[in-house]
């Protein structure tokens, strides 16, 4: 009875569920970069974490630093962002797939990049954690007991409008039914002459825009530091994993399931717990579902 | 060029594989409003060729010329030349909706450059329903003789996803079409809808080059016919030339005719 009551009380608690919708929020976007980048280019893009950091990031010490303007510093950090997703396509996973080297080879390359990003960030803006600087917030509210903070509202907003965006890009454009078909499969869209190139790097571009969004709103609440890039990686990897690839709406359902981890593993079990959860729940996808749960239908 | 000109020729084309020798020194003409059937058995090195026609698979030697034109460049080059295929395995993004397949021929062909689709990137999302995007797909359709046109290319059988292939060639408004194995698992209707579009393609002019092992089918649609045998042509001529020649008893039968008459 107890236990129940204990059980209830946390399940019934606003303020882990804005929570919930907070990290979700965040879990998805990275998730959303990961699906443009799986979808135009067939291909994991490790780098996403490191790109949401460096924007998040350096808005924050050019705000912190350098007295700009927060709106200023977002577009700033944001076209940064999708620079370095450009150049990581063009001078990194273009160059080491063009010469026949594989997926592996690509991987690792992207891989190096993140940790590139991470040592460059560090050495020219600083290692030390920052405040998150978001280009926008609110005044903090309460909604019965709970209190909803100054980035809660912009996230939700800005996470809706990026998925039915790239919804309405991805299913109803002729870019996205390219984008789609390239990413389906790579070889038959070279024969067929589809500008494949152009759809990779507007995937990438895409990613690096989300990605940045993403980490500027976030870092509001959680700051920010070169040490988040790998982190960041790995949930929006995660986020897709458990969410699927079968749809763009994917990624919303596994950044929600991840957060619920997030928030509710540290609740009942402590802190310290939550790092083994989460590998559980990893564990728990890569063997019963590794597929996600919404996978492509396959015609058997 | 003249009309006596191929529309498309190729000289000593080769393909290694290690030392498998896929293509060995193949050489072949093709005429405006012509079919060149391509025939012989597994492992003969039809669907090779056509890929280092289509510039799948590059060539270690020979040149191709189309139009009067060396032939040169990477695949997609080659389509934006007048060049479309299907494949041997049909290779449909399938995610996509039969209509969206069938599209995907006709932006290859007319959408390339970075502006024009970032305009259409626009206007897709404004409006997603474009009607001369779903005309022109209803009327790739009805071309090969395919329905359901919002069914997705996942759903389909064998036969429709290579129609759906045909259609989608036909939307680039190739010059030369080259069909692999396109009667491979069809069914009647299959076999009448590609028919069809391979009539309708000579009598505009264009060439097609069809492989496929449906001996009686090929010899009945191709104007000349070249059979291939390890990589090498064994027999080029007319479908009746081809049929009677003893390179024909021999490549699919193992003897020659005297051998099977006694």
């Amino acid at each position: 009875m107890v236990g129940l009551r204990a059980g209830l009380r946390g399940m019934t608690n606003p303020q882990l569920w804005i929570a919930v919708v907070e990290n979700g929020c965040f879990f998805a976007l990275l998730g959303l970069a990961f699906y443009f980048n799986l979808t135009g280019a067939g291909f994991f893009n490790f780098g996403i974490g490191a790109i949401a950091m460096a924007a998040a990031f350096t808005g924050s010490w050019l705000v912190t630093e350098h007295g700009l303007s927060r709106p200023l510093a977002g577009v700033v950090g944001v076209l940064g962002a999708i620079a370095i997703a450009v150049v990581m396509e063009l001078a990194v996973v273009r160059p080491v797939q063009a010469r026949g080297e594989g997926e592996l080879s690509a991987l690792v390359a992207v891989g190096a990049s993140l940790f590139t990003i991470i040592q460059l960030s560090g050495l020219f803006l600083g290692h030390e954690a920052r405040s998150g600087q978001p280009f926008w917030s609110t005044a903090p509210f309460s909604v019965g007991s709970a209190r909803v903070g100054s980035t809660v509202v912009p996230i939700v907003v800005i996470t809706a409008a990026l998925f039915t965006l790239s919804y309405l890009a991805l299913q109803r454009t002729r870019l996205g039914r390219l984008t789609r078909a390239i990413g389906n499969d790579t070889d038959a869209a070279r024969v067929l002459g589809l500008p494949i190139n152009t759809a990779r790097l507007l995937s990438f571009a895409a990613a690096g825009l989300i990605a940045a969004l993403a980490g500027i709103t976030f870092a509001g609440r959680s700051g920010v530091s070169p040490d988040n890039a790998l982190h960041w990686t790995i949930t929006g990897f995660l986020a897709l994993v458990i969410g699927g690839t079968g749809t763009v709406w994917a990624p919303l359902l596994g950044g929600a399931l991840l957060a619920l981890a997030n928030v509710f593993i540290p609740f009942y079990f402590g802190g310290d717990v939550l790092a083994y959860g989460l590998v559980v729940v990893a564990m728990l996808f890569f063997a019963f579902r590794p597929e996600g749960v919404f996978a492509p239908r396959v015609r058997v | 060029m003249t009309t006596a000109d191929p529309l498309l020729s190729g000289s000593g084309l080769s393909k290694s594989y290690g030392g498998v020798h896929a293509v060995s020194d193949v050489s072949f003409t093709l005429h405006a409003g012509e079919v060149l059937g391509l025939i012989g058995p597994n492992g003969a090195g039809k669907t090779t060729l056509v890929d280092l026609v289509t510039g799948a698979q590059d060539a270690d030697t020979g040149e191709l010329v189309l139009t009067g034109s060396p032939l040169r460049g990477g695949a997609a080059h080659r389509a934006a030349q007048g060049l479309a295929r299907t494949f041997q395995h049909p290779q449909l993004a399938l995610d996509l909706s039969v209509a969206d397949n069938l599209l995907l021929g006709a932006y290859a062909a007319r959408h390339r450059g970075l502006g024009r689709l970032l305009a259409g990137l626009v206007r897709g999302i404004l409006r997603p329903h474009a009607p001369a995007d779903r005309a022109l797909a209803e009327r790739l359709a009805t071309s090969v003789g395919i329905s359901g046109l919002d069914r997705h290319a996942r759903d389909l059988t064998l036969g429709e996803q290579r129609l759906v292939e045909v259609g989608r060639a036909l939307g680039a408004e190739p010059c030369v079409l080259l069909l692999d194995e396109p009667f491979a698992g069809a069914d009647a209707h299959g076999v009448a809808g590609t028919t069809r579009v391979i009539e309708v393609l000579r009598g505009a002019g264009h060439g097609v080059i069809l492989v496929d092992h449906n001996v009686d089918l090929v010899t009945t649609l191709a104007d000349r016919v070249m059979l291939m045998e390890r990589g090498r042509v064994a027999f080029e001529g007319s479908p009746a030339d081809c049929l009677a020649s003893p390179e024909m008893q021999r490549v699919y039968f193992g003897t020659a005719p005297e051998e099977v008459a006694s």
